[in-house]
């Protein structure tokens, strides 16, 4: 009889050990931590704006330094991101740097901002095309960015611009990071594409400035 | 020393000029622009004695150089004219281009409208996110002046040829100079562009007497630096923890210590029978 008891409760002690070690793992390792080597060479400290045209004769390297006045047409921006794997659809619209010298965002967690001093998708140079935007509001509740810890490597976003025309992009990496400690790679402006999509992550800790981390899903033109 | 400048400035001015960062990255070298601000006079300049830049018109602007750091003596010469042959319109001995220095050399008219050379120093440190650099620089043959951005004093009583120098939201502004403490437009208004991350250094150039004075742009790029951070909710209504849930590592510690004591007592039971 205490055989049978014993048993009975080491069968239910294995099922125990399995449900907690399933649950610790899924905590410890949420979504998928893909390391990628980091984008692009370093910033050059200086650079000039009128590069060199190889092919021009030698004598060439000058440029008219008149001011320059002509109005260009403004370039196509992001205007919506869709990650369909987590039921994201969000308007995206263009932002700077706010006064105390961090992304400014918009207040609306259901808007996603775009860095507009970074590239585009699809720019020239390359580098981070960075999107963020406000994981929940005071006002408005819970944004729909709340959902982004759920993509997984392979899922697609995709950037649809003010001209009508789509960028696809492949997750491939999702990473937390302190908030004080955003590496500035992030926001490259070189080297190869990426699309960086940030929000708010880890503890909320009211007297410590809120959010402790920075959730970063990175990922790869498709 | 004059044959390294023969070379750079010959042949080696074509390298320099396709791969600029490479070789303005070597300790010992300088980046070195050219600014041609005399009115009305195409010219031939020289360093050292050897021809670096031909046919030099008003109004341009060399791409930046690299050119080993030291001492040069400049001359600029009409159009034509070489050392042998002619005395230079314009000349600076001795201008001292320190390594790792980005300078840009201005031929102009002093305030009396005497042409002469004069050597800024670029600032090519990081501008903060969101910003953008501006200097302006008075190399006009006309008196003090004011900048005004959106009708604001920015640089108040510049006179030939200093330099003054701020960091600004990047955007576009509304640029005029006036004569220092007055309403007197002298040049503008231009609607300038001020890129974020980009030094846009103005030149304020010609002569206010035979009422050329224009202005000058050269932008030096790549100064950027990123956000502080992404300050990305606020009320705290999705909160991760750290880690594991509490109830996980507690089943797992009440699992393995049940199974402890139940794996003694089968043993117990098995070493009876």
């Amino acid at each position: 009889m205490r055989t049978r008891t014993a048993a009975l409760v080491a069968a239910l002690a294995l099922v125990g050990l399995v449900v907690s070690v399933f649950a610790v793992g899924s905590r410890l390792g949420p979504g998928l931590e893909v390391r990628e080597p980091e984008a692009g060479p370093p910033v050059p400290a200086a650079s000039a704006s009128a590069p060199a045209r190889p092919g021009e004769s030698p004598s060439s390297g000058r440029s008219r330094a008149a001011l320059d006045v002509s109005a260009s047409a403004p370039a196509p921006r992001p205007a919506r991101v869709t990650m369909g794997s987590v039921d994201v659809d969000a308007t995206v619209r263009p932002v700077g740097v706010a006064g105390d010298g961090q992304m400014r965002l918009p207040p609306d967690p259901r808007v996603l901002g775009w860095y507009r001093f970074g590239p585009a998708p699809g720019a020239a140079t390359g580098g981070s095309v960075v999107l963020a935007g406000h994981l929940d509001s005071k006002r408005l509740g819970l944004g729909p960015l709340v959902r982004l810890r759920d993509l997984r490597a392979g899922e697609d976003i995709e950037v649809t611009m003010s001209d009508g025309t789509t960028s696809s992009y492949t997750v491939v990496a999702l990473r937390r990071f302190d908030r004080q400690a955003l590496p500035a790679e992030l926001f490259s402006r070189r080297g190869p594409e990426r699309l960086h999509v940030i929000t708010c992550g880890g503890e909320y800790l009211p007297d410590a400035g809120g959010y402790q981390q920075n959730l970063v899903v990175t990922a790869a033109p498709a | 020393m004059r044959r390294t400048i023969a070379a750079v400035g010959t042949a080696g001015l074509v390298a320099l000029v396709v791969t600029p960062m490479t070789a303005a990255n070597a300790d010992d070298d300088a980046t070195v622009s050219v600014l041609h601000a005399v009115p009305g006079l195409t010219v031939d300049v020289y360093a050292n004695g050897e021809e670096l830049i031909p046919d030099f018109e008003p109004g341009t602007l060399t791409d930046p150089q690299s050119l080993p750091a030291g001492s040069y003596d400049l001359q600029v010469f009409a159009d034509g004219d070489t050392p042998d042959s002619g005395e230079p319109a314009i000349e600076a001995n001795d201008v001292e281009v320190p390594a790792g220095a980005n300078v840009t050399v201005v031929a102009h008219l002093d305030a009396d409208g005497t042409p002469t050379l004069s050597p800024f120093a670029n600032d090519t440190a990081a501008t903060a996110a969101g910003d953008a650099r501006l200097t302006v620089r008075h190399t006009a043959a006309a008196p003090g002046v004011d900048v005004r951005a959106d009708g604001d004093v920015l640089f108040g009583n510049l006179a030939n040829p200093d330099e003054d120098t701020a960091e600004v939201p990047a955007g576009s502004y509304s640029a005029d100079v006036v004569l220092a403490g007055t309403e007197d437009i002298a040049i503008g208004p231009a609607d300038v562009s001020l890129a974020e991350g980009v030094h846009t250094i103005v030149y304020a150039w010609g002569s206010a007497e035979d009422g050329n004075l224009d202005l000058a742009v050269q932008t030096i790029d790549g100064l950027h630096s990123a956000p502080s951070g992404v300050p990305g909710g606020e009320a705290g209504l999705a909160p991760e923890s750290d880690g594991a849930p509490t109830w996980a590592l507690g089943l797992g510690l009440m699992s393995a210590l049940a199974l402890v004591f139940a794996g003694r007592e089968l043993a117990t039971a098995r070493a009876r029978r």
